[in-house]
């Protein structure tokens, strides 16, 4: 500190000097041949690649042409792709594509892949839990669902994991699991409407859905989805609308009307948060979708309405109190804050812990897994 | 609600039809005319060698994510540079680790024009104040790193700037007033720099 407490600062010449000067001394590299010719290569142009220039993550770069050229839809729509279980973190594209007709032997495969704990032999074990969901190309034919676990940890004493139970599979007609209780079309004269599967859907409840978005709106707003907290005339929060959408919209079954309907009808909701240009985790576009209430995400494609990424928890965040309802409990607190405004700063980024837990991928199949 | 695709003669060069079955040849053309100066301004920010590897990841999430690419939005360039500023935060580290160590070479006294003619010794200066300037500019979070630098190096207008952060022009001008400001007061000065040496 100067003595005389008058410190110099810079004048604006300086500062455009100092700033055209750093780093300045950039050489020309022939290394971008490289990433042309696999550019090219990956957009399905006809050029021999020349020999990289290192190892290490050209092999990621030739990896990826690789898979954008397999599922990008370039004209090789018949390109199908049965998948192996397929990385946590690269879930596969998302793409206009994938809403064209099945042919009778195809199915639509649905992916989600989240991190969450889960209850083994007394400890709570964060494990990564894989949901495959195959569905024929009659809706009405039998679905299968696998459920695979894998630990992705150890415990605090330093010791392995329990190890986990193998993948689980089950298989429902048209949807319906033997291991979910079904409650569709049942009615009481206290509740709002017959109960709606929105949590659960089936090929039955799917077909119900229709692309008109004032009547989804009303269906997201006054639907019957929970027996024992039927509720009695309550409008669902927007933390339930959320769910509701994300349930749905996770087994990618929805017609591409009915999915902008709905995505349309969850934007008017009262409580839900519109931020757009933002990107997942992995640098996709999407569009997030906040519940005021909890801070719960959804992550939508932009052009496409699919369903990317998904807090399947509530975010840490905390309201301002004169929002925040009396009877919840109070969420953690959080460096993010929810601002009642569509044009909130919401800074989700990959080296944020509170990237959205769930990703989702889809795809088109001939085989049901 | 459907992305519609317009061809190139109704958008402009800057605002290319990507969305078509065939994206070889507008790939090509895009690669040709924004890859180099992209690669330039990334080895500016985190150094050749990673500058190589997100160049090559920028275009190929654009391809892979083309269908979400809107004319009417935004020019290619800005666009382009929203991806790479999306891949440059796992860079973030390794970006202020450059910039700590240039800083260093100020404080340290590395640079000295003593002993030099009037040019070189102006050139000296010149480092001097850039070191100095790296220092400052690792102080800044990476959004307005990222602001500053895409105008500064990268040549964006404040517009496409916008574009490629996703949000308003208003918001990027007086951002860039701020940053400013504060790294005019903040920067060391060389009486300050002498003075710890």
């Amino acid at each position: 500190m100067r003595e005389d407490n008058v410190r110099k600062i810079w004048s604006d010449a300086e500062l455009d000097a100092a700033l055209a000067d750093l780093n300045d001394d950039v050489d020309e590299d022939d290394g971008l041949a490289f990433a042309r010719a696999s550019l090219l290569s990956a957009a399905g142009v006809e050029e021999a690649p020349p020999a990289p220039p290192r190892t290490g993550p050209w092999r990621w770069l030739a990896v990826a042409a690789a898979v954008v050229t397999l599922v990008g839809g370039l004209g090789v729509a018949t390109a199908l792709w049965t998948p192996d279980p397929p990385e946590p973190s690269r879930p596969a594209a998302t793409l206009p594509g994938l809403d064209r007709p099945l042919a009778p032997d195809e199915f639509r495969y649905a992916q989600m892949v989240e991190l969450t704990y889960q209850p083994i032999s007394g400890y709570a074990g964060k494990v990564q839990r894989r949901v495959e969901l195959w569905i024929p190309a009659d809706p009405t034919g039998l679905w299968h669902r696998r459920t695979t676990l894998t630990d992705v940890g150890r415990w605090a004493d330093g010791k392995p994991a329990i190890p986990l139970p193998g993948p689980s599979d089950e298989y429902g007609p048209g949807g319906v699991f033997p291991s979910q209780p079904h409650f569709a079309g049942q009615t009481n004269p206290t509740w709002n409407t017959p109960f709606a599967n929105w949590l659960s859907p089936d090929a039955t409840f799917v077909a119900s859905l229709v692309p008109d978005r004032q009547k989804l709106s009303k269906r997201l707003t006054f639907d019957t989805i929970d027996i024992h907290n039927p509720g009695d005339g309550r409008a669902h929060t927007a933390t339930e609308v959320l769910g509701m959408v994300r349930s749905v919209l996770e087994i990618g079954l929805l017609r591409p009307d009915v999915r902008f309907a709905l995505r349309d009808a969850l934007a008017a909701v009262q409580g839900i948060v519109v931020d757009p240009h933002r990107t997942t985790p992995d640098n996709r576009p999407a569009t997030v979708y906040v519940a005021k209430d909890t801070g719960l995400r959804l992550f939508l494609d932009p052009t496409t309405a699919q369903l990317l990424a998904a807090d399947t928890a509530p975010t840490p965040s905390v309201p301002p109190s004169s929002e925040r309802p009396k009877s919840t409990t109070q969420a953690p607190p959080s460096s993010v804050s929810v601002r009642n405004t569509t044009t909130a700063e919401f800074p989700i980024s990959p080296q944020r812990s509170d990237a959205p837990n769930a990703e989702y991928s889809y795809a088109i199949t001939r085989t049901s897994g | 609600m459907q992305v519609i695709h317009e061809g190139p003669e109704i958008w402009g060069h800057d605002r290319p039809d990507l969305g078509g079955a065939e994206p070889g040849p507008a790939f090509g053309r895009l690669f040709d005319a924004h890859a180099a100066p992209l690669r330039r301004y990334l080895a500016r920010r985190v150094g050749a060698e990673p500058a190589n590897d997100l160049v090559a990841e920028t275009f190929l999430v654009a391809l892979r994510r083309r269908e979400s690419y809107r004319p009417e939005l935004g020019t290619a360039r800005s666009w382009l540079y929203g991806i790479a500023t999306n891949l440059l935060r796992h860079h973030v580290r390794s970006e202020l680790r450059r910039l700590q160590a240039t800083a260093r070479l100020a404080r340290t006294g590395e640079l000295s024009h003593a002993g030099h003619d009037g040019r070189v010794a102006e050139q000296v200066d010149a480092q001097i104040r850039a070191a100095q300037l790296a220092g400052a500019l690792a102080g800044l979070s990476p959004a307005d790193r990222d602001t500053l630098l895409l105008v500064s190096w990268a040549g964006l207008e404040p517009a496409e700037v916008a574009e490629a952060l996703g949000v308003p022009p208003g918001t990027v001008r007086s951002r860039l007033h701020r940053i400013r400001r504060w790294l005019r007061t903040n920067a060391p000065t060389q009486e300050e720099v002498q003075d710890l040496a």
